[in-house]
């Protein structure tokens, strides 16, 4: 952790190679973490994301660890892109809004409506229709592996907070699960192992 | 194995979901570019840079790739191999390469490099390579980047005399070939290649003979394709049968009388619009007569040639393209002369008549458009030719030609412009003075251009000696100045010493332009801001507002995007002042990919309505309202508002339909996302229709195996599901589903969870449609 940390402050201080070791690092978990929530414009959010992580002259916290600070700006980058194509702004919320229905880029077209039966496209289309923080919460918790402080490090919330959060997303699954299936799905069953299986998709 | 397929990051079980690999590939690639500006080892074939895919299909793939040696961007064309290919076949197949690679011809696409590769070369894992399409192992040729083809050219309909100019520089290029005794074989509109200098070449030489044209060859099989004899003896399949001649249908090999007539129907198809044999394809017979409208406009010695080059008979055609080439060339220039003499006298007759009264008559234009000979004259020539003879760097001898045409063929064309300026004022009296004087303003700036690029040349490193293509073919576009709304607003200053520092401002952002062209933002940088210093002061306001939309566009190119985006609103709101509404334009429309792209600063839509306000001012654009037309679709969609998707999209369909080739992908795809609409609004008949021409383009475009084609097999399924009223049509249902699924077999495609859904479903409907039907099994 201390060598990643080393590895910002030197690329901060304008040595590439660093800069090039911790991006190849952590590439693929942070566009794999927007991709499945924007789609085609993950690429410019993951370039932002790096470059904000550079241009950001805050220290960071040693105990929260790399990843999940990198998983919080990219969060960032992800609630501006969305806010962006939301409509009515004021209303924007990333705990009332799902990366689903504000950018349905990825996921309206009425071929991809019917994609219901399978086990596997019918959770990644009911976490995506999760609100956005929900979705990250959940992610982070079964993918990533982390800890509630990290988790609330990202979230940017009180570790109490990424509790009930992390309460409410799984009972929001659950439900969307059921909505989702055309007849009762053995999937709730097996919720949480699938999830975790889920994982190595997901680059955690 | 590869050690980068293994981290961790790359694993997953085999089955699951796999993340789009060469969507990642391709991201990692630019991110570490705009970062560290390094190369990503995973994306470079040889020494070049793989930019991004511009076409694929059974050929192999086409890239836009970037030579670091060269510093220019290149189009790198990767073929397969046919299956079984020894060695000894691949290495025959390069020396044919590099026998094309030798043809040095301003009318011929220059092949700059060419090679084999394996697996090894390319530093990829097998499912990279999959995923980017390419073909292992394969051969790679470079060539020069080309604009678009003749078949583009033909959608917007241009006047008969543009195509008949790229017809001839078409047809030398083949005289070229022959002379060489190579044949093309494949002749047709999407060979005729041309460049941003508007210069026609033929391309895709021989490429067809030596490799496995896989997807042609199986059309051509369905309509008896050619097995011709290569040089080599081979028996290979080539050329489109569409554009072949009868004797190549018939089987024999190809010659240069087949070059011949396959160059004559490219020419009868882009004059006449139709293909003389649509229907019913009998090449033997008599050439139809053109429908009159068409036929008016095309002069009819033309047509006279063309029958002559489609006889059935090779025997009865042109004894050879250089005859064909000089029977074109005479029309051509009769052509012009009677338009001079017609313009010049002011009289509407034409002929000898013209000419007998013409005579006495003084020509107040005669001298306009000489200025051109002081930048490009003898002299200049010797020293371009010496330059480049004194260089050292690779292809100098080989593009001198190519670059010495290009400024033959601006000088001439810009004195043309300058002569027909003065005579719209002065002899035909349809322009006012100060309509002239914006004209000659802009004409100036042109040829200003112009001689920075000649002096460019004259001192020419090796550098500049590479990059002299793409500079040449950056110069400023001389027939905007003869539009109104295109031209520009500033006129010259009357007080000489001002107006030799404007003129000289021009000049150096001229300059600045050509280093941006060559990929030197640097330097294009420092010579932008040092005629912004010059010009700060009682300055042009034109001048000011061009240099901030260029720093703005030089910034967007080095990946500066917030800088870009204070530049060119400043440069806007200069244009606007002043009422530059073509430069206005050019910067909204920077400013909207900017801003609401690059940048995602949440004001897309106001960038959009601006953009689109300063278009509708600028006034016919068609193809630019067809983008903004067919992104209002996309938001529309999204915000589920079906009838405005719906007319969005069919107005951009309508004007793509009308600029495009008929077979464009962009027209593929505006079709399908019509299909999406329809379904959504519970439409399954007319979403039908759309899906299945969005299919055949598809399919003729981009082979029977692509995703896309599966895409819009997916809504053709589900338009047929949703109105399928028992078993027979439901079994229709599942045919389509299973090919869509044979497709993306294997494949982690977002298509095939798609397909395996809707098969699902039919197959659902089938249970369900068989209980109530018991006696109808």
């Amino acid at each position: 952790m201390a060598e990643e940390l080393e590895l910002l402050d030197r690329w901060r201080r304008g040595d590439d190679g660093a800069g090039n070791r911790l991006v190849r690092r952590h590439f693929h978990v942070v566009f794999r973490f927007l991709s499945n929530k924007v789609g085609d414009e993950a690429t410019d959010l993951t370039q932002q994301t790096f470059l904000a992580l550079v241009e950001r002259r805050d220290r960071l916290d040693p105990a929260i660890g790399l990843r999940a600070y990198v998983l919080g700006v990219a969060r960032h980058m992800l609630l501006r892109h969305l806010r962006g194509r939301y409509r009515d702004r004021a209303v924007f919320s990333p705990e009332r809004v799902s990366a689903f229905e504000s950018p349905p880029d990825l996921g309206t077209s009425p071929t991809r409506r019917i994609a219901q039966g399978q086990d596997r496209v019918l959770l990644d289309r009911a976490l995506r229709s999760l609100p956005i923080d929900h979705q990250i919460a959940l992610e982070l918790h079964y993918w990533h592996e982390l800890g509630i402080a990290q988790i609330a490090t990202v979230l940017e919330c009180s570790p109490s907070s990424v509790k009930s959060r992390l309460f409410r997303a799984r009972h929001g699954l659950r439900r969307q699960v059921e909505r989702l299936s055309t007849r009762p799905s053995p999937l709730l069953e097996r919720l949480e192992d699938e999830l975790s299986s889920l994982r190595s998709f997901s680059g955690g | 194995m590869d050690e980068q397929s293994q981290g961790s990051a790359r694993s997953w079980m085999p089955g699951e979901p796999s993340p789009d690999v060469l969507a990642e590939e391709l991201a990692l690639a630019s991110l570490e570019r705009r970062l560290f500006d390094r190369r990503s080892p995973a994306l470079v074939l040889d020494r070049y840079v793989l930019l991004e895919k511009i076409g694929a299909g059974g050929l192999g793939v086409v890239f836009r790739a970037y030579d670091p040696h060269l510093d220019r961007r290149v189009a790198l064309k990767l073929l397969r191999l046919r299956e079984g290919t020894d060695e000894a076949e691949a290495s025959r197949l390069l020396d044919e390469a590099r026998l094309m690679a030798r043809i040095s011809h301003p009318n011929v696409v220059t092949i700059h490099d060419v090679g084999t590769y394996q697996r090894a070369d390319l530093g990829l894992a097998a499912h990279r390579e999959q995923a980017l399409g390419i073909p292992v192992p394969g051969v790679f040729l470079v060539m020069e980047l080309m604009e678009c083809s003749l078949r583009e050219v033909m959608r917007r309909r241009p006047p008969a005399r543009e195509i008949v100019a790229l017809l001839i520089d078409a047809a030398r290029g083949l005289v070229a070939a022959h002379e060489r005794g190579i044949v093309h074989r494949d002749c047709k509109p999407g060979n005729v290649l041309i460049g941003s200098d508007g210069r026609a070449r033929i391309g895709d030489f021989g490429l067809a003979c030596g490799a496995e044209v896989l997807g042609q060859a199986a059309e051509g099989a369905a309509e008896g394709a050619a097995e011709g004899a290569a040089p080599g003896g081979q028996s290979v399949r080539a050329g489109t049968p569409a554009y072949m001649a009868p004797e190549q249908l018939r089987g024999s090999p190809a010659d240069a009388r087949s070059d011949q007539y396959s160059f004559a129907l490219t020419g009868y198809v882009a004059l006449y619009q139709m293909h003389p044999f649509a229907a019913g394809r009998d090449p033997s017979g008599p050439l139809p007569v053109p429908p009159t409208t068409a036929a008016s406009k095309v002069p009819r010695r033309i047509h006279a040639i063309l029958r002559r080059a489609l006889q059935a008979d090779p025997a009865a055609r042109f004894a050879d393209m250089g005859t064909l080439l000089r029977e074109l060339e005479s029309v051509a220039r009769e052509r012009t002369r009677r338009r001079v003499l017609v313009g010049g006298a002011g009289l509407l007759t034409a002929g000898l008549l013209a000419l007998a009264w013409a005579e006495p008559a003084p020509e107040p234009c005669a001298q306009a458009g000489t200025a051109i000979d002081r930048v490009w004259h003898d002299d200049a020539r010797k020293r371009l030719r010496s330059s480049f003879a004194a260089s050292g760097a690779p292809f100098a001898a080989s593009s001198q030609p190519s670059v010495e045409h290009a400024l033959d063929t601006y000088a001439l064309r810009w004195r043309e412009a300058r002569h027909e300026a003065c005579t719209d004022t002065h002899v035909r009296r349809v322009q006012s003075e100060a309509e002239l004087d914006l004209r000659s303003a802009c004409l100036e700036r042109r040829r200003l251009e112009f001689g920075e690029v000649v002096g460019l040349l004259h001192d020419a490193d090796d550098v500049v000696v590479a990059s002299a293509m793409p500079v040449v073919q950056g110069m400023g576009w001389i027939d905007a100045c003869a539009d109104p709304l295109l031209r520009g607003v500033a006129r010259l200053p009357d007080d000489l010493t001002a107006r030799r520092k404007v003129l000289r401002a021009w000049q150096q952002l001229g300059r600045a332009h050509m280093l941006e062209r060559a990929g030197r933002y640097v330097e294009a940088t420092a010579l932008v801001r040092s005629v912004r210093q010059d010009a700060a002061g009682p300055a042009d306001p034109s001048l000011l507002a061009a240099v901030d939309v260029r720093q703005g566009s030089i910034a967007a190119r080095r990946g500066d995007y917030e800088q870009a985006k204070a530049w060119l609103l400043q440069g806007i709101q200069r244009a606007e002042a002043i009422r530059e509404d073509a430069l206005a334009v050019d910067g909204w429309i920077r400013l909207l990919w900017v801003a609401g792209v690059e940048l995602q600063d949440e004001q897309g839509e106001v960038w959009a309505g601006f953009a689109r306000a300063a278009l509708d001012r600028l006034g016919d654009d068609p193809m630019r309202h067809a983008q903004l037309e067919h992104n209002f679709g996309g938001v529309a969609y999204v915000e589920h508002r079906l009838g405005d998707a719906l007319a969005h999209y069919q107005r951009a369909l309508q004007t793509q339909q009308r600029l495009l080739d008929e077979d464009d992908p962009r027209i593929a795809r505006t079709l399908n996302h019509i299909a999406n609409v329809l379904l959504m609004m519970d439409e399954p008949e007319r979403a039908l229709g759309y899906a299945r021409r969005s299919l055949g383009i598809r399919e003729r475009v981009l082979g029977e195996q692509h995703p896309q084609v599966a895409a819009s097999l997916n809504n053709i399924a589900s338009a047929q599901l949703a109105s399928a009223r028992g078993a027979a049509q439901l079994a229709v249902a599942r045919a389509t589903v299973e090919r869509s699924l044979s497709i993306t077999a294997g494949r982690d495609l977002p298509q095939a969870s798609v397909a395996r859904t809707l098969e699902q479903r039919v197959r659902q409907r089938l249970e369900h449609a068989a209980l109530p039907e018991p006696e109808g099994g």
